[in-house]
């Protein structure tokens, strides 16, 4: 839905339904704190960025797309041929079933892994450094007006 | 910046950045909480490397805050 | 005596008679679970519904008397006593109001947006421990459940603006939305602070960890919550998306009828969630003198913390003047934020400086309190620093522009 709406905000609003439906999945596969992480920062984050950018680009008295991709056809038909290729892999291939019993604790786990130096301490930085490269950015983007 | 009509007032691109920051500052959020949750059964090395993930990030925003990115709305 | 017995715990007894009533009746197992799931959640979505007559009563009262006026009270033709009825009067009104759509609005989005809002502002309750064993659903989550519910509350209230095709409600959307996202921030960090002593998002948890409340070992902490949940209710001096005199009702100016008593309603619930919310992580919940030997007494103590806030959260509304959006967004990004991290590394550093046993609970209790006061000193110190060297710089300027003249 959110690739075929001519109005552009109808859009952005599917989208985040998707975000919603992904965050359902994450409930279904026993990780809720995922499924929370989800709606804080793709809804409340995310989705604001994107529809904060239509808006920076967009008229929005006007905002139906004049639709200039002629070959959308063509498109379609990748996007079958893909989605076939993948299912007959997932559902030829033999995945070794764990039955996966989700540990109780996870999340306190998670905590002790992001700050093991064995475990995900480094990434943990690095994911700083990296949103305060995107902070940076922030501000080239409102100095380049 | 392209005006929206003629009694609408420009789109500042200031709402961007908010935003951006407030991103930024939700993954962040998102990190800490993992480990807000294991704090009690954590070494003090944890909280060191904490420290200096909020540390880092707080350079970004008194960044952001010095280079006026934060002014007019 | 077993009637004292039954009423001392109150809300549990009732759910186990009800579940014990329905096993007795022979259905299977699995029915009886759904029943008396589908029932306590009815009651959970009504009560709130039906308490805020009491509320939105409350609330008048005190607007009035800080206003120096009477406010609702019998002097009417369906007052009631105390003017009790006058809110259901408004609730009939707004209900036969006819439900007006704006010709170029887009239909879908501007319908959905109010079930959106109050969906939203419903599924907080579950969550809200309302005694010891009451609570819809104990889920490990707790307030980070609450805390992304938020960001719905944020899409709904885009949609509203949008939908309704008019610039000033999208204007108001836009402003709205970037409060709520800069004050999402130093709540967070916040709560983050009460997790780290706590060791738990569960609500019951939280609670439970609480001997001493939160609010008097880390009182900064709790400010900040505060400071940082009141614009996320709108209301003032942040309530610029709603600023009654100004904006005409920000961005549900095109709504009527039902579907603005829906915004209204939402709002109030949400002001109410959020008290309660603040009494759970700060004041201690349901806890309180005698709730080991008659747990149905939780109830009532929380509500009572529930009442304090609410009169804290009106008198803030209703005796401060409004801000601007730029003092608003300048003090979540300048000053809450910065606060709130520098909060968390002090919180983080102490709670480890004095480990947490048994023995030592007051003491640990003493050392947050103490570094939270020092922290909160320092700041006031700073901002008296950056005060005095801001006015010197006025006056410098001053006595160089009058003396040339």
């Amino acid at each position: 839905m959110v690739v075929t709406r001519r109005n552009v905000f109808h859009a952005a609003l599917f989208l985040i339904l998707s975000f919603f439906g992904v965050a359902g999945l994450y409930v279904l596969l026993e990780a809720p704190f995922l499924a929370a992480v989800q709606l804080f920062i793709y809804v409340g984050g995310i989705a604001i960025l994107i529809i904060f950018a239509i808006m920076l680009t967009r008229d929005m008295m006007n905002p139906n797309v004049t639709g200039a991709n002629r070959q959308w056809w063509l498109a379609a038909l990748v996007a079958v041929a893909l989605c076939a290729v993948l299912g007959w892999t997932v559902l030829n291939h033999n995945w070794p079933a764990t039955p996966g019993d989700v540990p109780p604790e996870s999340i306190v786990n998670l905590g002790k892994a992001l700050v093991d130096p064995a475990g995900l301490a480094l990434p943990f930085e690095v994911a700083s450094v990296l949103l305060l490269v995107a902070l940076i950015g922030a501000v080239t983007i409102a100095r380049e007006r | 910046m392209q005006t929206h009509g003629e009694t609408w007032v420009q789109f500042k691109a200031q709402y961007y950045v908010f935003a951006i920051a407030f991103v930024v500052f939700d993954v962040e959020a998102a990190f800490l909480l993992p480990w807000a949750l294991a704090y009690n059964t954590l070494e003090f090395y944890a909280v060191v490397e904490a420290i200096i993930f909020i540390l880092i990030l707080l350079g970004g925003l008194l960044y952001l805050w010095r280079k006026g990115a934060l002014k007019w709305m | 005596m077993e009637f004292l017995e039954f009423v001392k715990d109150l809300f549990v007894n009732i759910g186990m008679w009800f579940q014990g009533f329905l096993v007795g009746t022979g259905l299977p197992d699995v029915w009886v679970h759904v029943i008396s799931l589908t029932v306590g959640a009815f009651v959970l979505a009504f009560v709130p519904v039906f308490s805020l007559f009491f509320l939105v009563w409350y609330e008048r009262k005190i607007v009035s008397r800080i206003a120096d006026r009477l406010g609702p009270n019998n002097s009417g033709a369906y007052g009631g006593p105390y003017g009790l009825f006058q809110i259901i009067g408004d609730a009939i009104k707004m209900f036969t109001k006819e439900d007006v759509v704006p010709a170029a609005a887009d239909r879908w989005v501007f319908n959905i947006a109010p079930m959106l809002i109050f969906a939203i502002a419903v599924l907080i309750w579950p969550v809200i421990p309302l005694g010891k064993g009451v609570i819809g659903a104990d889920i490990s989550l707790g307030i980070f459940y609450i805390l992304s519910l938020g960001s719905g509350g944020m899409v709904a209230m885009l949609m509203a603006g949008w939908g309704s095709n008019n610039k000033y409600a999208l204007l108001a959307a836009l402003r709205g939305i970037a409060t709520l996202v800069s004050y999402e921030i130093p709540q967070v960090l916040a709560v983050i602070a009460v997790v780290m002593v706590t060791g738990s998002f569960s609500m019951q948890d939280i609670i439970a960890s609480q001997e001493i409340p939160f609010l008097f070992t880390l009182p900064l902490t709790a400010l900040l919550f505060f400071s940082a949940a009141l614009p996320e209710l709108g209301r003032r001096p942040f309530d610029l998306v709603e600023a009654d005199s100004e904006i005409v009702a920000g961005y549900f100016i095109e709504y009527s009828g039902m579907k603005f008593g829906m915004f209204y309603l939402a709002e109030f619930m949400n002001q109410t969630a959020m008290s309660i919310i603040f009494a759970t992580l700060f004041l201690g919940g349901w806890r309180g003198p005698w709730v080991e030997q008659i747990p149905a007494l939780g109830t009532l103590w929380l509500v009572l913390k529930m009442f304090f806030v609410m009169l804290v959260i009106q008198f803030f509304q209703y005796t401060l003047p409004r801000l601007r959006i730029d003092q608003i967004l300048g003090f979540s990004w300048k000053f809450l934020t910065p606060l709130a991290l520098v909060n968390v590394c002090v919180v983080a550093l102490v709670g480890k400086a004095v480990p947490y046993n048994a023995e030592n609970l007051w003491i640990r209790a003493g050392a947050f309190l103490g570094t939270n006061v020092l922290l909160a000193l320092v700041v006031l110190g700073v901002l008296a620093v950056a005060g005095r060297l801001a006015r010197q710089r006025v006056e410098a300027r001053l006595e160089e522009e009058a003396t040339p003249a």
